[in-house]
């Protein structure tokens, strides 16, 4: 599952994408480990599947490169209303990756929620958002406002 | 309608110049401003130099205003604890045909009266400054350098203390002139004016029995609404760049290249500045808008050329910011160098006092253009003093005015500063120094709307370094809760210059109060 | 003056560099540590960064700014060494001063620090610099046009945005592809505001690759790269600018540029160590990083005074911040205990003379600068543009066979990713660390 030799060059700069007649050459950086491989990655066009994978040096590299180009996930990470804090935000983040379509969902639920502090970090401020199966989390603990 | 004695167009140095002289009079005095604070236009964007003289043809507004005022400003500074600096400047030849003008110089300087002027050789200007080149150099130790926000800012305080009122944010459309033998009979003159950018609402008017016009860059249009159509204004804009102040001990005076014949500025030299950062510029170059303060790229490169050329020890993170001013020139392009102020009470309008093409040296001319059209309003309306003129810095809104900056108290002045104002242990502008209490402080003695620049022109906040990157956070909390200025409100320089678009996330209830 | 409280170390700033170089000091038996930080809160900079990808390395997790930091103050709570560590929040140093030694290893550094209320001095024998750094401005890129409401830089925005629930605008172009930049990008599209277009002067994006994809190319989002900027536009807020790319010699080609309607300006044009404290008190500084110099204890050229973090260098992964951080706040302890070596304030010349390493081609910069002793010691780099197959070579400096003493191998470098790996000094020779591509 070789690539020729005129689309090596590819390697050379990540996140290229070449169109050719039947296939698409794209390549991404892993971010498995901090190897950080280049992986070279050729996707048909009419069946819309992987046909080659290079430069991998690992079986997770190749797992997670077909994972990105088939079914993209990404965590969403953003903020959220805090009422009586002692700061107007908390973070939040996704408790687990989630389909990169469902990113926008997950802001929409995310842009409308509101919590009341104190706020710990870790506490769960939104169950399947917008329908979407995970947890979106506090990453930042928020105080109570005192009263003046 | 109120009948104003008297209404100034323009609260710029020369317009509060006048209103400062003026309200210590008994007239009535309004003064109108376009932006929402003194200074915005060509007043704070300038050398701040306080001019000897020498520059300027003997008789002339320029020369006559200019040595009068430079004689007037130390004791007028003391008097407003406005930050003033008598740190000479020397104007250095490169070449025989440059003596020869720096002998010419020297004559026109005593022509006109200017103290302590000499010829000095190469020795006596390493003495000075060590390692500045040139043949030969004229030295003129009354040339000052000043805060020219501060000064106008002082000038407006000093007014507004004495009765003086001032309207921000209103914009002049039109003039109605006195015409009493008309069918309308109008004694006054009536001004239409507009709040901000609002077209379409009712104009707001007011009366005046004389008309100051101060209005700098704007000044041939409030001409023209008068139906004078004498002068035309030829925009010239200079940049400038501005240099970190570590760099504040490398130089001990002015330094000026002496002026080509038609030059239309005093070419790039070096400036000090009275807080301590360095000015390279400015240039020179005739614009078609006179609201474009841009900087260019390619002027921005020469003056970083011209920076590292003279001052070697400079390093790129050493420019910290750019800016521009526009010169009000009456002098066209193609005629180049500098015509006279104008400074006339109208025959063809009586009661219009009319002051145009005030550019370079208007802030050293200031004090004694101010006593000139002094005389000219004494011309027309009686005058006598106020009872009970309130001089020095004044008290505004019950908050006395704070002379010394907490970044130059000695650690016993902090802390007793600190025991008695904890906010003066709240460090807003890390670069500058600036502490709460001093941007509350300023904040509170606004006469008009509170902005960023406004703030900026009191206490240096956002003028250092990092250029707002840490302060910018903490001001517009303090505007929020202490000045009630909502987030989508507070702006850098008036209506339409709004930071930001409002809250991220706000309570959804309607009519519920933000209280984030 | 001698009656303030004395503490061994005293670390100004709470962000990552400054927790984990207090946890440091602490475990190499500092008996007082004192942490001031300007900020109410710990954290420093990672409070702002609600984005995930810090702790990779060190927690083998993908953790947020505040997360991370959070585990990094936890550290500190520890029962063997919370009683050692105090923590002024809200406070700044005002001035630090390096006292005379009276005798020598009896130095030691006076901070006047200042809070709401209060202002006092407190003595320590060693300090960690670990302030971190600012970001560079409109004047330094020297940005042209006007000077309109609506022009930030990018960390300005995200501390807005993410602690302080202000929004400032709606269509924003970013100046510069570092990861701020692309971070940012991200967060302004999934709050629902228009970025029209990341522009960087570079042939190469200034970030991390994964960020160039999950930032820009997620929401299609324009890099427009070997571009620079013409002009801004807008009189009272920013209406556009107009860009235009770069020929080969760095000048904008104008015919050629286009004009982007925006309301909004972010900057993201790099970062410059907060070195004003370091120079006040003399520490000689290195042009190439802005940070000062340093031996491989991480001490500057001031005896006692010690850096790491963003203040020494700017980093691009947090967690070696904490590591350097650590090892720095380490070796401040040791000194706090028994005197530093030399013990007196360097000269640029003696600082010449001790051992420096060269630095040679491909690389910006190498650090440490100077080695005091044989030891294992932590190199780190950054080269001066992107290389694929590059090997890095530690070697002697006198030329001849045999010079290279470690050679070390990389697919791929990048300016925007430093280079860390440790080296084994057994001799005390001249060095050169330089660059190739093969």
């Amino acid at each position: 599952m070789n690539l020729s030799d005129q689309d090596k060059h590819i390697i050379e700069e990540p996140n290229c994408i070449v169109e050719k007649p039947t296939c698409v050459v794209k390549s991404l950086t892993c971010i498995v480990c901090p190897k950080s491989c280049v992986l070279r990655v050729e996707k048909n066009k009419t069946t819309r599947t992987i046909t080659a994978i290079q430069n991998a040096k690992c079986q997770r590299g190749t797992v997670w490169v077909t994972q990105e180009l088939l079914h993209p996930v990404r965590s969403v990470c953003s903020s959220v209303l805090v009422e009586n804090g002692t700061e107007p935000l908390t973070g939040v983040r996704t408790n687990q990756p989630i389909p990169r379509d469902d990113v926008f969902t997950v802001m929409e639920a995310i842009k409308s929620c509101r919590v009341y502090a104190p706020v710990a970090m870790g506490d769960t401020v939104i169950e399947n958002p917008g329908g979407v199966p995970c947890k979106v989390i506090a990453t930042r603990a928020v105080g109570r406002k005192e009263r003046k | 309608m109120k009948i104003y004695d008297v209404v100034i167009v323009g609260a710029g140095v020369i317009g509060c110049a006048i209103a400062r002289i003026l309200a210590q009079t008994n007239l009535s005095l309004l003064i109108i401003e376009k932006e929402p604070d003194t200074g915005f236009g060509i007043s704070s964007r300038n050398s701040g130099v306080v001019h000897s003289g020498i520059h300027y043809t003997p008789g002339s507004n320029r020369a006559v205003y200019n040595v009068q005022g430079n004689r007037m400003m130390e004791g007028l500074c003391r008097e407003l604890k406005v930050p003033f600096k008598r740190s000479g400047k020397i104007t250095v030849a490169f070449n025989e045909n440059q003596v020869d003008t720096l002998s010419a110089l020297l004559k026109q300087g005593i022509e006109n009266g200017v103290p302590g002027i000499k010829l000095i050789d190469k020795k006596e200007m390493d003495v000075l400054q060590p390692g500045t080149r040139g043949k030969a150099a004229l030295y003129t130790p009354s040339t000052g350098i000043i805060s020219p926000y501060e000064l106008t800012i002082a000038l407006a305080e000093s007014a507004y203390a004495n009765g003086a009122d001032f309207k921000f944010n209103h914009t002049v459309e039109s003039i109605d002139i006195p015409m009493p033998d008309s069918a309308q009979q109008r004694e006054h003159f009536v001004l239409q004016t507009k709040y901000a950018e609002n077209s379409g609402t009712k104009p707001i008017s007011y009366a005046a029995k004389i008309l100051i016009n101060a209005a700098g860059l704007g000044s041939t249009d409030i001409a023209k609404m008068a139906g004078i159509d004498d002068y035309t204004i030829y925009p010239c804009r200079g940049e400038y760049y501005v240099l970190d102040k570590r760099l504040r001990d490398s130089l001990n005076l002015l330094i000026y290249p002496v002026p080509g014949a038609h030059s239309s500025g005093l070419g790039i030299h070096l400036t000090n500045t009275v807080d301590g950062n360095i000015l390279i510029g400015p240039s020179n170059e005739y614009i078609i808008d006179d609201e474009d303060t841009s900087t260019t790229i390619d002027i921005m490169k020469t003056l970083r050329e011209e920076g590292h050329h003279l001052l070697p020890a400079l390093g790129g993170s050493d420019f910290i910011r750019s800016f521009s001013g526009i010169r009000p020139k009456l002098a066209p392009p193609k005629e180049g160098g500098f015509r006279d102020f104008i400074i006339e009470s109208r025959q063809d309008v009586p009661g219009f006092i009319n002051l145009t093409g005030i550019e370079s040296p208007g802030l050293t001319a200031s004090p004694a253009i101010a006593e000139q059209v002094k005389s000219l309003v004494g011309e027309l309306l009686p005058l006598r003093a106020r009872d009970n003129i309130v001089r020095g810095r004044p008290v505004i809104h019950n908050i006395p005015f704070t002379e010394q900056k907490f970044s130059t108290c000695s650690r016993e002045e902090k802390s007793e500063l600190i025991t008695r104002n904890r906010d003066y242990g709240s460090i807003v502008c890390r670069c500058e120094e600036v502490t709460a209490a001093e941007i509350k402080e300023a904040a509170a003695r606004t006469l008009g709307p509170v902005t960023f620049a406004g703030i900026k022109y009191r206490t240096r906040a956002m003028m250092g370094r990092c250029q707002g990157g840490f302060c910018l956070q903490r001001l517009t909390e303090i505007l929020r809760e202490s000045f009630g200025i909502a987030t989508d409100e507070q702006t850098l320089k008036g209506p339409g210059t709004e930071l930001f678009t409002g809250l991220l996330r706000t309570l959804q209830e309607p009519g519920t109060k933000e209280s984030l | 003056m001698n009656n303030e409280p004395k503490f061994d170390v005293a670390i100004i700033g709470a962000g990552p560099a400054g927790l984990a170089a207090a946890a440091g000091a602490a475990k190499a038996s500092a008996g007082s540590i004192v942490i001031i930080e300007r900020n109410y809160r710990p954290g420093g900079i990672l409070n702002q960064c609600i984005h995930d990808g810090f702790g990779l390395h060190r927690y083998n997790e993908s953790l947020t700014g505040p997360e991370y930091a959070a585990r990094e103050y936890d550290i500190l709570q520890n029962k063997e060494i919370a009683n050692k560590i105090t923590l002024l929040s809200g406070t700044f140093v005002q001035d630090l001063v390096a006292e005379v030694a009276e005798a020598p290893g009896n130095q030691g550094f006076s901070l006047t620090v200042m809070s709401s209320g209060s202002i006092k001095v407190i003595r320590a024998a060693s300090v960690v610099l670990a302030m971190g750094c600012r970001e560079r401005t409109a004047g330094a890129i020297s940005l042209p046009g006007t000077r309109p409401a609506g022009i930030f830089t990018a960390g300005t925005v995200q501390r807005l945005m993410n602690m302080q629930n202000i929004s400032v605008g709606k269509r924003a172009v970013i100046i510069g592809s570092g990861d701020i930049g692309l971070i940012m990008a991200r967060r302004l599209t999934l709050e629902g505001a228009e970025v029209a277009a990341v522009t960087d002067i570079q042939p190469y994006p200034g970030g991390l690759d994964r960020n160039v994809r999950q930032c820009l190319h997620d929401f299609n989002i324009p890099l427009l790269l070997s571009t620079g900027i013409v002009k801004v536009h807008g009189k009272k807020r920013v209406e556009g600018v107009t860009a235009a790319p770069l020929d080969t010699h760095g000048k904008l080609r104008l015919l050629s540029s286009t004009y982007i309607p925006c309301d909004t300006i972010m900057l993201s044009v790099g970062l410059i160590p907060e070195h004003e404290l370091a120079r006040s008190v003399g520490a000689l500084l290195d042009t190439s990083t802005q940070g000062p110099i340093v031996d491989q204890h991480l001490m500057t050229t001031v005896p006692g005074l010690f850096a790491c973090g963003n203040v020494l260098q700017v980093h691009d992964l947090v967690d070696f911040v904490s590591k350097e951080a650590e090892y720095a706040g380490s070796c401040a302890a040791k000194t706090a205990i028994a005197p530093p070596r030399p013990t007196h304030r360097l000269s640029a010349g003696e600082a010449q003379a001790i051992l420096p390493i060269k630095v040679g081609s491909n690389l910006r910069y190498v650090l440490p600068h100077t080695i005091l002793e044989p030891g294992r010691i932590t190199l780190s780099m950054r080269v001066t543009a992107p290389e694929v197959n590059f090997r890095v070579h530690v070697a002697r400096l006198e030329k001849g066979a045999d010079r290279i003493l470690l050679t070390k191998t990389f697919s791929r470098v990048s300016p925007s990713e430093m280079l860390r790996f440790t080296f084994n000094c057994d001799k005390m020779e001249p060095l050169e660390v330089y660059g190739e591509s093969f």
